[in-house]
């Protein structure tokens, strides 16, 4: 039983290929100016092809994200929220909270064995997401990982108190106008984010273990800034991106074999 | 376009639907509905040409007393979508707010482009939505006639309600005296306050009938609780109608399994096919919020309710009493209580808030009601926002994806997914 799940973001899509309940392949394809449906059809296609396979091998394809409905080669579209809980539960299965940091959205998910059992979602504010990160990474010059790496030499506490991405922007031109150093405005930078995504948290009913996920959570910074308002320590799988579109594949195993 | 040509030639289509390929899941006596709705249009169509006096913002049952015939710009607007880009031009032209009440701009756009006829008098209500209230101000100065503004208090009780029908008193006079063709006749005002009054005591029963599981009425019936839809005896006769229909409906039972039921609150993106999505999966909506759940489930005193006050009220104050009791005009827990009440009474398991862009009055207690929902009745909420007629922000794969993962999240917590 050969399925694939197809996640749509919006600056990446990822695709896992399953068989039987393993994964065979897995892909990232950074996207270009194309339509979801050309975007998970090159995806599709490079992860198959990861795997020997042709994506006509495929026997069930869920989609989940933005965009999958337009995919046509798509057997079933499948909520996010779902695939997350399905997919960390495969991979980190203490996981009871989830937290999704994508470029343009955060989603956190109360899960329980692999449902979802409330959900929290910011897909209207950019000061919570992965855009707000790539905003600053910008005003510094730097790329988004090396902003990671640069704030963990920070040594100065310095605030960023924005709840805008817009007017977060001209703050931190203010903070290198008064000669703040790049790492302190990097560290705080991470940390308004994981304060603004706080909340989400909290409104789902936080609950450990708490796992980060998508692709933010390869942020190091970020991850230390979270843990230390947590309290505690986060989870992060090897490839936080790939969850969403491992669940999708694994619900479409489960639906074929229903 | 002329709306008001428009609607007949709609109404008439849904009509002959009806009468050639009926549903038979719907409810027969819709067609009652919609016949009522043609006549109203037909009214005001020769109203319109014949040069009589229209208004808007006035009661039903006091316009017609008062020889006014009422227009509704919002409610033809929203049968148009294919209109809405060129309103929206209209909006920016015109220097207006874009990002406010849709039914608010909007219809006050196709009244100043000529699509829908034109007022000869407006009663404004200086209350909380100012939205409403400035439109019917530029209204008034489109068309260059009279207005008249009622002071509304924001407490609902029998003194706010003496206060506002003796401002209506006031209206009266003001308009008898500046628009030709009014001339405002009490025994004929209680003449169609009795039609209410028999017609509310439907409303009611059929409220009753909404609290039965399995829902005896599909979606598409059930997400509009009937107001009065005309104070005659064809209003009356259509209500009872449909109230006897669900009840035959739910004696006989109901071939259809009900896996969730959910309160909705309160506009909805009307350009995504939300019902056939909740229809398909089992969902029942019995009630959608609008802010008159209380004269449906008999909370506030509707027409001729004697007990609320403990008096008989007069007619001024009937009118006075109705335009009162909307909840999102007065304080925000009275719209909160209401959604509480209605979630209970009609054992909701979910609450889905569609947080109405530009709707400050029920937009910003949407936390507050998912908090208490929560913590008062175990009932999770999904509050979504967006626009009723303009997907632009919200496109409707993206709401119909984010509505599926709320209702199967729900269902499968509760062991029906």
């Amino acid at each position: 039983m050969v399925t694939a799940g197809i996640d749509v973001g919006t600056e990446t899509t990822k695709v896992v290929v399953l068989s039987n309940s393993e994964i065979v392949s897995r892909h990232i394809f950074i996207g270009g100016d194309e339509d979801a449906a050309r975007l998970g059809a090159k995806a599709l296609h490079q992860a198959a092809a990861k795997a020997g396979m042709n994506p006509t091998d495929i026997q069930n394809i869920a989609a989940t994200g933005l965009g999958g409905i337009q995919m046509p080669f798509v057997n079933e579209q499948v909520p996010e929220a779902m695939c997350i809980a399905k997919g960390v539960d495969w991979l980190l299965p203490s996981t009871r909270t989830a937290l999704d940091l994508g470029a343009a959205k955060s989603l956190a998910v109360k899960c329980d064995h692999g449902k979802p059992i409330k959900i929290a979602r910011n897909d209207k504010c950019a000061s919570g997401t992965g855009i707000y990160l790539e905003i600053v990474s910008k005003i510094l010059g730097i790329g988004i990982e090396e902003m990671a790496d640069l704030s963990l030499r920070s040594k100065e506490y310095v605030e960023l108190q924005s709840t805008c991405a817009v007017f977060g922007e001209s703050e931190a031109i203010s903070l290198i106008q008064m000669k703040k150093r790049p790492e302190d405005i990097a560290r705080g930078a991470l940390r308004g984010l994981a304060k603004r995504t706080y909340p989400l948290l909290l409104e789902v009913g936080l609950e450990r273990d708490v796992t980060l996920l998508g692709g933010v959570a390869r942020n190091r910074g970020l991850v230390i800034a979270l843990e230390e308002l947590l309290g505690h320590n986060l989870l992060v799988p090897p490839e936080p991106q790939i969850v969403a579109a491992l669940g999708a594949g694994l619900i479409a195993q489960e639906r074929m074999a229903s | 376009m002329n709306l008001i040509d428009a609607s007949i030639e709609m109404t008439k289509g849904r009509l002959k639907k009806i009468g050639e390929n009926p549903d038979p899941r719907r409810l027969r006596s819709n067609r009652l509905g919609y016949e009522i709705e043609l006549k109203q249009f037909y009214e005001v169509q020769e109203a319109w040409r014949q040069g009589k006096p229209l208004s808007m913002g006035v009661g039903g049952t006091l316009a017609k007393a008062m020889g006014l015939q009422r227009v509704d710009y919002p409610l033809l607007v929203g049968s148009f979508p294919q209109e809405v880009p060129k309103y929206f031009q209209t909006v920016r032209n015109m220097g207006w707010p874009e990002h406010i009440c849709e039914f608010v701009t909007l219809g006050l756009a196709a009244a100043t482009v000529g699509d829908a006829p034109p007022l000869s008098l407006l009663l404004a209500e200086k209350e909380e939505c100012t939205v409403a209230t400035y439109a019917q101000m530029a209204l008034t100065e489109h068309f260059n006639v009279p207005l008249f503004a009622i002071d509304d208090p924001l407490d609902y009780n029998e003194e706010s309600i003496k206060y506002v029908a003796d401002q209506l008193g006031e209206f009266i006079e003001f308009a008898e005296r500046n628009v030709p063709g009014i001339k405002y006749d009490q025994d004929r005002h209680l003449e169609l306050l009795e039609w209410s009054r028999i017609g509310f005591s439907y409303i009611r029963r059929e409220w009753e009938l909404r609290k039965l599981v399995p829902l005896p009425m599909t979606v598409w019936d059930s997400f509009q609780m009937p107001m009065m839809p005309d104070a005659s005896a064809e209003g009356v006769k259509y209500l009872r109608t449909r109230v006897e229909e669900i009840e035959e409906r739910a004696a006989k039972g109901v071939d259809q399994e009900e896996k969730l039921r959910v309160l909705w609150i309160w506009v909805a993106p009307f350009y995504a096919n939300f019902l056939g999505l909740m229809d398909s999966k089992g969902v029942a909506i019995p009630h959608a919020v609008s802010g008159g759940t209380g004269w449906q489930n008999g909370r506030r005193g509707a027409i001729g309710d004697e007990k609320e006050f403990g008096r008989k009220l007069s007619p001024l104050e009937e009118e006075a009493r109705m335009q009162m009791s909307w909840s999102w005009r007065s304080r925000g827990r009275m719209w909160e209580d209401e959604i509480l009440f209605a979630c209970q009474d009609l054992k909701c398991e979910a609450i889905i808030y569609f947080q109405f862009t530009g709707c400050k009055l029920t937009s910003h207690p949407a936390r507050m009601v998912a908090d208490r929902a929560e913590k008062e009745l175990g009932v999770p909420t999904f509050i979504i926002s967006g626009r009723s007629m303009d997907p632009t922000s919200l496109p409707a794969p993206e709401f119909e994806s984010r509505l599926t993962e709320f209702l199967d999240m729900v269902m499968a917590q509760k062991g029906r997914g």
